[in-house]
């Protein structure tokens, strides 16, 4: 076997490990994060979005690899960080949690900085590898090579989402699982390096291995860091099963569990027990047989056995949660109760007429999972498990003595859901709300109808119930319920949603978070595109990332309605897809195929398979509850994904082919659209599209989404053709992307400005001591330069010259300077604030007489001067600090033909300087003598509301707008600074021009005389 | 060629040393005026500029503040001491500066009314077994991370939804529906000052008590107005350091023993809540220590409600306090010489009832929010043992 075989064979092993290694490190990671964050779709979507967008970050900073020497030894360098990471970020997030305030949550911001920061090392370092190895798989360096990594990391991918769901999870602790990470790619390394000679790589790998080994041989690493997450109690046990993270604590003889890092049941909580129970069974009049869905840990058994009852089914999704629960309440082991571990959303389409009552003991509808349980189809499938007169016992987030407008929303949601299977509903009002559901009267004799049946109690006994049932607190509690909402749907999941709102107003953030975000990640591919070759290609790549992960959430969720949350299922399910991308890799990569017709015609049937999807979903939605009726097998689920895997990974090589430039470079760029397009899949499909377009609106938006590529590859396929290899491509993170995140930035403060939940803070902010100092030193900054000072010294150390060179790298790739980026940022919210909220009909002028100013108007008095102070040499101000002049500028690099204004557009702007000049005066003397005047120019222009005017924004949006065309029309047209300053040195440079003619013409008569 | 190049740098230098100068000058008046602002704005601790555009109909001009100079008021209801200009908002997020004076925004406007049992505020000494008319208004001047009552206490007054309860109208209900007490709680009635001022004023013309259910954060001037209107309290004294009101209620220690101390020289009576949050307020020491200063500074029957935590507001990742430490807790405090303590939000807890220090019996007997017997003549048991409260 030759060297290169070996060599060859060594770094095809090594992208497998590294699929294996990537989708392990993220199943582990996304649980462990679980502890930080909530579990809802915000969570999780940040988590994946985060993940995806770093590794494509990654294979982004790989593509310019092929010019370095060795790149062998940056793969073992690689793979020795690959090896380490997995393990330190699990010990990170755990150590994070227990350095936290005990009991408290992230907010929607720290959610996603943090997870950001901790995810960023294995990320960046996992994507470069894939552009990296893509270099290195052969050395043909050709297009297909490009594909076979792809088919090979897949591969590895298909294994380790196997591995990992059914070996393990269920055996193995995740430090251990992490551990496997470690030996693992430390074992490749080694390999690697002995098959490429590079012996003291291996022997340093080796010796890592072994001292790895050694140290978690030596420390319970698992333990001590379960522990640090619950300082003060006591760690009883701890336990990772396929569903979550369980863990058992003790304080001062009170045992508590945890799911997941929250608490969900504990032995001295007879509060919890006795509610989730007594209010539905004291409402039927014999209950003999009952169902209690979760609720073991809380007590409920003990309390449902207080009732004369004949059996208890217990249904609990976690066997481990059964087991704990056995052994934590002692009235588990009553003959009378069947533990049943199962979904419980499946078990009970599969029961007909069999209980007096029903009892759902889970958390809020906060996730699509959890949402199943209420649905207008769940309680369907209730009533038809519930004998005649049967009873639905489910509780809520309500309110003590205040009703937030989210918790009534969804209490409303909940409720009319309720309504429309069960005739009659009966709210129990309270932090925690109950809701009792049957077809028979209720009424809140709850208290009377337990004494009758002889049931001690300690909390819902008359005595307490005489004072949270009083007639004003019922009527409360039915008028929080009666507002108008939307049913919850299995297929319109509007619950998840409204508790997201409830839950970012407890914990801080909202919705902007994932809208910004998604936005960010758009401008972000769109940048990217713009510099790539053969745009079309890689925007079908980005579009299927996209589709392909909204379609595996879609089908997911179709899943969990119909079949339960069942590990090993979901497991296959995802599994499948990763099986198809590697097989429509293999399949589209083969050298007889021709690489348009693949891509198109891949592009084709995804756009189809999403449309038809929909259909099935709205066909679905339309008719009561036929999912029901015509049960869909579990496999048709796994190949539903696995096609849509099929067709995504499909494309990948044949766009290789089509964009060929460099192995590197291209295998970087496709990896990250890929990725790019498949983390705004993740952050808008489960949190945005599914609650608000719903399951088959999400699907036919992919397949809208698909269509469009398709098209777009239809037009310009037959261009390709002719040329037969793309050009290069254009510089990394080009004036696009500067342009695309000015843009985000202009939006973002727009959003937050005008949006009521995010205006406040803003606001705040804007006025911090802190932040007005940091916009003078930048002011100062400014007037120096523009004196012709410089920022840096010409000559200076090592420091100096490394700052210059990353400045002047900043400056070619975005053609915007450091300090421009640094004004730009400092002063976008100064600048952009009054287009969003300002009291005047025009904004920007009437600051001085402004009842309320923002911090333009605040700043104003000392901005404006140091501006034209600024421009008095060569309109620095203009060119370098301000904002909306950065953003034209900006802007103007990235449109092709844009012009001047003519010059009777300028004449524009000297008019409304004099406009500015005048009515500056003017508004002030109708301020200062009568304020209330009709008709003086203070009442004209003054709008007495400090609101968002949709006229200033529409300008501003065809300022925008116009500056494709025409050159920075604000500055050109409408700025009242820049036309005076432009007007003074137009005057300077007259006189100056004069000067010099007649100090030309001086000399000549010197001379003149000279010669006489 | 000299001369045109000294021409220019000659027009150069002029320039430079326009924007030189008019730059040093800028930025010298600029500093001068950003640290004044700062002398007078960086004690802010309300919110800039968030005032509504309009007041609400019945505002009030606030009583208690000052001006500040700059045309700023001090507001010196409750130790934030926030300093405020034009249109900004307070700490509490229900007083805002409109014309250069303070106004509370929430006047006879509550956002929750409700009856409740006089044991659910909870005051054990007074009047028992009767109900009591509670209302609260949005706004808080507190953080506290384990709020039960977030939603409003936590909300400007324009994000809740309130009712037209002018304090005529709040009194003419209470003697309608025959309840002999008013009760200003649930988020905190210090920042609805002027509401409850007029409120039990009106209130004490007509025969009705007043009760605040309160964290104290108040001023002792503002306070001692206050009490002599007020007929009893419930004061949370949520720990007994300063570094646990700071990091979980965004308050000092001090003003809210002074306030108990104030409190107990206007003749107000008063019973103190100690909430008992895991790993936060749980440490006996602490316990003990607060024990013996209630006995000491406002005397050993005061009565003091131990309250067990539940997950609430931001702190949802701990389980509820164990019941062997409020055991502990309860222990403690009658070492510490305190006659009357309770054990709360713990169904069936012994503890509930009253004893009475001298012989033992029991004179107050409760289930839950139910009071079946009290034998209290007079305010003394049957063994002619004082038994401290407001009985009728």
């Amino acid at each position: 076997m030759g060297t290169d075989d070996r060599r060859r064979r060594a770094i095809l092993v090594s992208v497998a490990s590294l699929g294996f290694t990537a989708i392990v490190a993220q199943m582990v990671a996304l649980r462990e994060f679980l502890h930080l964050f909530a579990g809802n779709e915000l969570g999780i979507g940040l988590i994946l979005a985060n993940w995806l967008l770093l590794t494509g970050i990654g294979s982004l900073l790989g593509r310019r690899t092929h010019r370095w020497r060795s790149p062998v030894r940056w793969i073992l360098a690689g793979e020795v960080l690959l090896a380490v990471l997995p393990l330190a970020q699990l010990v990170g997030v755990r150590l994070l949690r227990g350095a936290w305030p005990p009991g408290t949550m992230a907010g929607a911001g720290e959610m996603l900085w943090r997870s950001l920061l901790l995810l960023l090392p294995f990320c960046l370092v996992s994507g470069f590898l894939l552009a990296l190895f893509s270099g290195q798989a052969s050395s043909r360096r050709e297009a297909d090579q490009i594909g076979d990594v792809y088919v090979l990391d897949s591969a590895g991918g298909i294994l380790g989402g196997a591995v990992f769901a059914f070996v393990l999870v269920p055996v193995l602790p995740p430090v251990s699982i992490a551990a496997l990470l470690l030996f693992l790619n430390l074992g490749t390394a080694i390999w690697l390096s002995w098959s490429v000679g590079e012996r003291g790589w291996g022997w340093s790998a080796a010796a890592l291995l072994v001292a790895g080994a050694g140290i978690l041989a030596a420390i319970d690493l698992e333990r001590m860091t379960a522990r640090a997450m619950f300082p003060g109690a006591a760690l009883l046990y701890a336990e990772s099963t396929p569903y979550g993270h369980l863990a058992v604590t003790e304080r001062a003889g009170e045992i508590a569990v945890y799911e997941n890092g929250l608490p969900i049941g504990s032995t001295a909580d007879p509060v919890a027990a006795e509610e989730a129970v007594h209010y539905a069974l004291a409402l039927h009049p014999d209950p003999r047989r009952v169902l209690l869905v979760s609720g073991g840990l809380v007590g409920a058994i003990a309390e449902i056995a207080k009732h004369p009852v004949e059996s208890i089914d217990y249904v609990e999704l976690d066997p481990a949660v059964l087991a704990i629960a056995a052994r934590v309440h002692s009235s588990a082991s009553d003959p009378r109760v069947h533990p049943i571990a199962a979904d419980a959303r499946r078990f009970i389409r599969t029961v007909r007429a069999s209980y007096d009552a029903i009892l759902v003991t889970l958390p809020d509808p906060s996730s699509a999972q959890l949402n199943r349980y209420y649905t207008v189809e769940f309680f369907a499938a209730a009533k038809r498990a519930l004998r005649e007169g049967g009873v639905l016992g489910l509780r809520l987030t309500g309110a003590e003595n205040y009703a937030d407008p989210a918790v009534r929303l969804l209490a409303a949601s909940v409720h009319r859901s309720l309504a429309t299977v069960f005739a009659r509903v009966l709210v129990v009002p309270g932090g925690e709300m109950h809701i009792v559901a049957a077809d028979r009267p209720l009424t809140y004799e709850i208290a009377a109808a337990l004494e009758r049946r002889g049931i001690e109690t300690s909390f819902v006994r008359r005595e307490y119930l005489a004072a949270k049932l009083t007639a004003d607190r019922i009527e409360a509690g039915k008028e929080m319920v009666a507002g108008a909402a939307p049913a919850n749907r299995d297929l319109r999941p509007v619950c998840y949603l409204v508790h997201l709102r409830y839950w970012l107003r407890r914990f801080g953030g909202n919705l902007l978070v994932p809208l910004l975000y998604a936005g960010g990640l758009v401008i972000l591919i769109g940048a990217l595109l713009a510099a790539a070759p053969r745009r079309a290609v890689p925007a079908a790549l980005a579009t299927s990332g996209c589709a392909g992960m909204g379609l595996e959430v879609v089908l997911l969720i179709a899943f969990q309605i119909h079949h339960g949350s069942l590990h090993r299922e979901i497991a296959t399910i995802i599994t499948a897809f990763l099986l198809g991308t590697a097989l429509g890799a293999g399949w589209g990569g083969r050298p007889s195929r021709r690489p348009a017709r693949v891509l198109f015609g891949a592009d084709v049937l995804l756009a189809g398979l999403a449309l038809v999807l929909g259909g099935l979903a709205s066909a679905a939605g339309a008719g009561g509850d036929p999912l029901a009726a015509a049960v869909v097998p579990p496999w048709l689920f796994a190949g539903a994904n696995g096609l849509v895997g099929f067709l995504v990974g499909a494309q990948f090589p044949p766009a290789a082919r089509l964009c060929f430039t460099k192995v590197e470079d291209t295998a970087g760029s496709l990896w990250a659209f890929d990725l790019l397009g498949a983390a705004l899949g993740a952050i808008a499909v489960s949190v945005l599209c599914i609650p608000l377009l719903g399951v088959a609106g999400t699907c036919f938006l992919a397949g809208g989404i698909k269509t469009a590529s398709t098209l777009l590859l239809a037009a310009r396929r037959a261009a390709w053709s002719r040329a037969a290899s793309p050009s290069p491509a254009a510089p990394f993170l080009g004036p696009s992307l500067a342009f695309g995140i000015a843009l985000l930035v202009f939006a973002g403060i727009g959003v937050a400005i005008v949006a009521e939940d995010s205006s406040a803070a803003i606001y705040g902010f804007s006025f911090r001591p802190a932040y007005h100092w940091l916009l003078v030193l930048l002011l100062g900054l400014g007037l120096v330069q523009a004196v012709g000072g410089r920022l840096l010294p010409e000559r200076g150390g090592a420091v100096v010259s490394a700052v210059r060179r990353a400045f002047d790298a900043l400056h070619r790739t975005t053609r915007l300077r450091a300090y421009q980026w640094a004004c730009y940022s400092a002063f976008a919210l100064v600048g952009f604030y009054p287009v969003f909220r300002c009291y005047f009909t025009v904004p920007y002028l009437f600051c001085h007489v402004c009842p309320r100013q923002c911090v333009f108007g605040y700043l104003r008095p000392y901005l404006v001067p140091a501006a034209l102070l600024m421009n008095l040499e060569r309109r620095f101000w203009c060119h370098r600090a301000c904002p909306i002049g950065t953003l034209g500028i900006a802007q103007g690099r990235v449109c092709r033909r844009s012009r001047r204004w003519p010059a009777a557009v300028q004449i524009l702007s000297i008019a409304i300087l004099i406009f500015t000049a005048v009515s500056y005066f003017e508004i002030r003397s109708d301020y200062a003598v009568q304020p209330d005047v009709e008709g003086d120019w203070y009442t004209f222009f003054y709008t007495n509301v400090f609101a968002a005017s949709a006229t200033v924004i529409a300008v501003a949006a065809g300022v925008v707008l116009l500056t494709l065309r025409w050159r920075r029309t604000f500055c050109e047209a409408l700025c009242p600074i820049g036309r005076f300053s432009e007007l003074v040195l137009a005057g300077d440079g007259r006189l100056a021009r004069r000067r010099e003619r007649r100090v030309r013409r001086r000399p000549s008569r010197l001379r003149e005389a000279r010669e006489t | 060629m000299s001369a045109r190049r000294r021409g220019i740098d000659r027009r150069r230098f002029v320039k430079q040393a326009v924007i030189g100068g008019g730059g040093v000058l800028l930025g010298a008046y600029t500093v001068d005026e950003l640290l004044r602002n700062r002398a007078g704005g960086e004690l802010r601790v309300g919110f800039r500029n968030d005032a509504p555009a309009q007041l609400w109909e019945w505002s009030r001009e606030a009583q208690w503040y000052e001006a500040a100079g700059h045309g700023l008021v001090r507001c010196v209801l409750c130790p934030h001491d926030c300093i405020l200009g034009e249109n900004d908002r307070g700490f509490c997020r229900v007083r805002v500066v409109k014309e250069g004076r303070l106004h509370s925004i929430v006047y006879g406007n509550p956002c929750a009314v409700h009856v409740d049992p006089m044991e659910k505020k909870p005051l054990h000494h007074f009047l028992p077994g009767s109900s009591i008319l509670s209302i609260a208004t949005a706004g808080c001047n507190l953080r506290c991370l384990n709020c039960q009552n977030w939603e409003i206490s936590q909300s400007r007054p324009e994000e809740t939804d309130n009712q037209d309860l002018r304090p005529e109208v709040l009194v003419q209900a209470a003697l309608q529906h025959g309840l002999p007490a008013i009760a200003y709680t649930y988020s905190e009635p210090i920042v609805f000052y002027e509401y409850v001022r007029d409120a039990a004023a009106l209130a004490c013309e007509k025969g009705l008590r007043n009760v605040l259910v309160t964290a104290g954060y108040i001023a002792e001037a503002p306070l001692r107005a206050l009490c002599r209107v007020t007929d009893a309290a419930n004061v949370d004294l949520k720990g007994f350091t300063d570094g646990f009101y700071k990091r979980v209620t965004t308050s000092t220690l001090r003003p809210v023993l002074r306030a108990l101390e104030v409190m107990r020289e206007e003749g107000v009576w008063i019973e103190v809540t100690r909430l008992i949050v895991p790993d936060y307020s749980d440490d006996l020491d602490d316990i003990r220590e607060m024990c013996r200063w209630l006995v000491g500074a406002l005397g050993a029957d005061t009565p003091l409600h131990l309250s067990r935590f539940h997950p609430a507001y931001k702190l949802i990742g701990l389980p509820p306090t164990p019941a062997a430490t409020l055991e502990s807790a309860y222990a403690v405090a009658r070492e510490a010489g305190l006659l009357y303590v309770y054990v709360g939000n713990l169904p069936g807890h012994p503890s509930q009832n009253t004893a009475c220090p001298g012989c033992g019996r029991t004179v107050v007997e409760r289930v839950g929010y139910f009071v079946p017997s009290v034998s209290i003549d007079d305010g003394r048991c049957a063994c002619g043992e004082p038994i401290s409260g407001v009985w009728s």
